[in-house]
């Protein structure tokens, strides 16, 4: 196959989005950073650094040949399994806001279910691509990859991280129908997937109040509606052209995490309706590059990772954003490329490298 | 292959629409919510902003301040005007207290934060102005509102005048009040009183109308059976409904009388039998296009006004009630200041409002003014028939106590009985007959006869209010 340049689209958006990420990281979180740590560019640093760093990683696997990665299929879900374990035992996994979720030394710490993000991706698309037709069959077909994420998503709801587990979840169905997975099964693996999900909701008592209180975040304004409140009001505050870059109020305090999940909002407020829609129509973009990618892709690996990763990143555009506009349950959910992530950014620009390798052996017609 | 193409095709399809969703609500949320958002009391940054803004004015309709914020040795202060005759109507505005009244509907206008368009901002930012709220014209007549409060001396209820042919908020009484200016001071006392003078009673105050909602009533069978005019009712003093006896006032005797003499002396047997003969859910209409059951339209938070429909009101007899106002019927006395306002208005629909315009920093001027309705609620013939028969409740009738020599007052009292001891005054009415200019509604709580309690207060508020338009 020969080699051509890559989509600079997918390129040039994704290094604009980050761009635009790192002003915004810098803007939401100064007034913390110098709160908490006496440096106001304590957030933007790390950022800056993290991106760097996920720059050299898009880099790599834009020139490194995706179907190579088939090889280490076998280490890539070893090493998944492994950190998932590893980051449960105290000691190693450290707990952050009552949540085992980082694995690491010094700065230098990164989220399993990040990897395991991934990881799930090009596990389901070896297994996918070998499978063949046989994926029609339940027993051969679907149920292995059914407990493959079964025990993923129980090891990362164990931390607990929620956000992640719906992530992969949806993203492991999409992967099964764009597979060739039956539709009956599809609709009986959606059926018990939501199922799960509500039983896993109703289990304890402050994830059921916390995930009904998007509906009605007036009912309890100063408790469980009171992230989703300040966000609208961020939202609220920006109309048409926002209060100006670096204005925001509603990142004083009265947001939670107002560089990470909530950076949409400070969005809205400081660029308004404009700085909002610029965002959407650039992920909109991003998308739409990312699955023609994906239908060119030569063979049926390509195809599905591009197709996984690509609805990687839109699923976790259209949660953060749904959080923050009060249109589903409040969950952890950063915005792709903007939100200050650490690791998480470096781990995504490198799924990025891998979708941009993929569009160099793409044909376009 | 060609199959992982479409089903990628059609993962792409969802993932767009999802997308437009998104972009759709973001358009919705900025163009409508958002405002809502922007003014609610429990946004901080309005407090914020409190403190920074020059908090706007708050005019009568003659252009004498009612709210407004001067210094007073270096610190910003509310000055009020008017005493605790507008202190239920205006509110209050306070960071422990929170806000009320206008204080609180105008909020986002007082402060200037209601202002959308880019190049007005800039336009202020230039001048220098940005720093300042905008000023309310009320369509309230400070004069006429001391009056009302004075006449009530104390006593517990309300007062709503209106201009019939626009809807203008003339007064909304509502005693005993407060004042506003030392609400802060007072308000450990406030709170607590029995008589609830933090209360708006004329837009909150739910009240059986009574026999003031004999105007609906007749309203309905005059639409629907027109030739009960030229009829004879008899009266033996009482009707049996279903079993159950509901008796007339102490105004007549037992006889047979006809539509003009049940209405001037009040008759509830008779206005039953008229009430029964129009169709259950026609009369119900009729109630609803006066403004019962409605959602409120107005400016400022009214509270609604109910007649309740089946289910809710069982049988018979809670209907042939709701025919004489008592029942489960609730209106406040702004919706029965409305129907007055309608019978006077020729039958047009008429809907009150508070605030005539707001004027911006600089100096541009918004009207808050609605458009005159043109929809007829009753016909005009049937109107002017009603208007005559109120006309005779003033001369000759249970009205008597609101006459003014000179001017023809149009009028319908009511006693509402209900359970918290003696029955509600009520006077509803509107003058001059042939060319109206006030409408009202006055109640006073557990006073008895509305004519000889309510009435005196209609006529001092009318007589004031004619008499400062001729001057």
């Amino acid at each position: 196959m020969s080699r051509r340049p890559p989509d600079f689209a997918i390129l040039f958006t994704v290094l604009i989005l980050v761009c635009f990420g790192m002003i915004m990281v810098f803007s939401s979180s100064s007034v913390r950073a110098y709160y908490f740590y006496n440096d106001s560019f304590y957030f933007f640093k790390r950022q800056l650094a993290w991106s760097i760093l996920g720059f050299i990683a898009m880099i790599f696997f834009m020139n490194y040949d995706y179907w190579k990665i088939k090889k280490y299929e076998k280490l890539i879900v070893f090493v998944m399994l492994l950190l998932l374990v590893l980051v449960l035992i105290p000691g190693i996994g450290k707990k952050v806001n009552e949540a085992r979720r980082w694995i690491g030394i010094g700065a230098l710490t990164i989220q399993p279910s990040e990897i395991a993000k991934l990881g799930m991706i090009i596990y389901l698309s070896c297994g996918l691509e070998r499978k063949g037709v046989k994926v029609q069959s339940f027993f051969g077909g679907v149920l292995p990859f059914l407990l493959v994420m079964g025990v993923v998503c129980a090891l990362i709801l164990k931390e607990p991280h929620l956000s992640a587990t719906v992530l992969i979840g949806i993203t492991t169905l999409i992967l099964l129908f764009v597979g060739g997975a039956k539709m009956t099964h599809m609709i009986g693996m959606g059926a018990c997937g939501f199922v799960l999900a509500l039983m896993l909701a109703i289990s304890k008592p402050y994830r059921l109040k916390r995930l009904l209180s998007f509906l009605d975040p007036w009912a309890n304004p100063s408790e469980e509606g009171y992230h989703i409140i300040q966000s609208l009001y961020a939202l609220g505050s920006g109309g048409l052209i926002g209060v100006g870059i670096g204005q925001s109020r509603q990142k004083f305090f009265y947001l939670p995490e107002p560089q990470t999940d909530f950076i949409f909002s400070v969005i809205g407020e400081e660029l308004g309706f404009i700085g909002a829609a610029f965002v959407i129509i650039m992920f909109m973009f991003f998308i739409w590059r990312g699955y023609r990618t994906a239908m060119a892709a030569p063979d049926v690996f390509g195809k599905l990772m591009a197709t996984g990763i690509t609805s990687l990143i839109a699923l976790q555009f259209l949660i953060n954003v749904a959080v923050v506009t009060a249109s589903v349950p409040v969950t952890g959910m950063p915005l792709p490329f903007i939100s200050y992530g650490g690791s998480s950014l470096t781990i995504t620009m490198s799924q990025i490298g891998i979708l941009l390798n993929i569009s160099r052996y793409a044909e376009v017609k | 292959m060609d199959k992982l193409k479409r089903n990628i095709k059609l993962i792409f399809v969802v993932f767009s629409v999802l997308f437009i969703s998104l972009i759709l609500y973001l358009t919705y949320f900025t163009a409508v919510e958002r405002e809502q958002l922007i003014k609610s009391s429990y946004n901080r940054r309005l407090w914020e902003q409190e403190e920074k803004v020059m908090r706007g004015t708050i005019y009568d309709s003659k252009g004498r301040p009612l709210a407004e914020t001067g210094f007073e040795g270096g610190t910003k202060r509310r000055i009020y005007n008017g005493g605790k005759a507008i202190g239920p109507l205006i509110g209050y505005s306070d960071r422990v207290l929170g806000r009320a009244g206008i204080e609180n509907v105008f909020n986002g206008e007082l402060l200037g934060v209601s202002e959308q368009d880019p190049v007005t901002l800039l336009r202020q930012k230039i001048l220098g102005v940005s720093e300042q709220g905008s000023d309310v014209y009320l369509t309230i007549d400070l004069d006429l509102q001391k009056t009302a409060y004075d006449l009530f001396q104390g006593r517990k209820g309300a007062l709503v005048a209106l201009e019939p042919q626009t809807g203008r908020i003339l007064a909304l009484v509502s005693s005993p009040g407060y004042d506003p200016s030392t609400v802060k001071q007072d308000w450990e006392k406030l709170s607590k009183d029995e008589n609830k003078p933090l209360i708006n009673r004329a837009t909150q105050g739910l009240y059986p109308p009574g026999s003031a909602f004999k105007i609906i009533t007749l309203a309905g069978a005059l639409t629907y059976n027109p030739e009960i005019e030229y009829e004879k009712f008899y009266t033996p003093g009482y009707i049996k409904v279903s079993g159950s006896i509901i008796r007339d006032g102490q105004h007549l005797w037992p006889g047979e009388y006809d539509l003009n003499t049940a209405f001037r002396y009040s008759s509830n047997t008779v206005f039953i039998q008229i009430g029964q003969r129009v169709e259950r859910e026609k009369m119900i209409e009729m109630a609803e296009a006066f403004g019962f059951n409605a959602s409120n339209k107005s400016d400022i938070p009214i509270a609604k006004s109910t007649f309740p429909r089946p289910p809710v009101i069982g049988g018979d007899v809670e209907m042939a009630e709701s025919f004489i106002g008592q029942g489960r019927i609730l209106s406040t006395p702004v919706q029965m200041a409305q129907v007055a306002a309608i019978i006077a208005n020729d039958g047009k629909m008429v809907t009150p409002y508070i605030a005539q315009k707001i004027v911006s920093p600089l100096g541009t001027e918004i009207s808050k003014a609605p458009k005159a309705s043109t929809t007829q609620v009753v016909s005009s013939e049937v109107a002017r028939k009603i208007k005559a028969l109120m006309v005779d409740v003033v001369k000759s009738g249970t009205g008597t106590a609101a006459a003014i020599s000179g001017i023809e007052v149009a009028g319908k009292t009511g006693s509402a009985e209900n359970p918290h001891g003696q029955a509600h005054a009520w006077f509803v009415g509107f003058a001059p007959a042939e060319n109206p200019k006030i409408a009202v509604a006055v109640v006073v709580e557990n006073a008895g006869s509305g004519g000889s309690v309510a009435g005196p207060i209609a006529r001092g508020v009318i007589s004031k209010y004619l008499s400062d338009i001729t001057r």
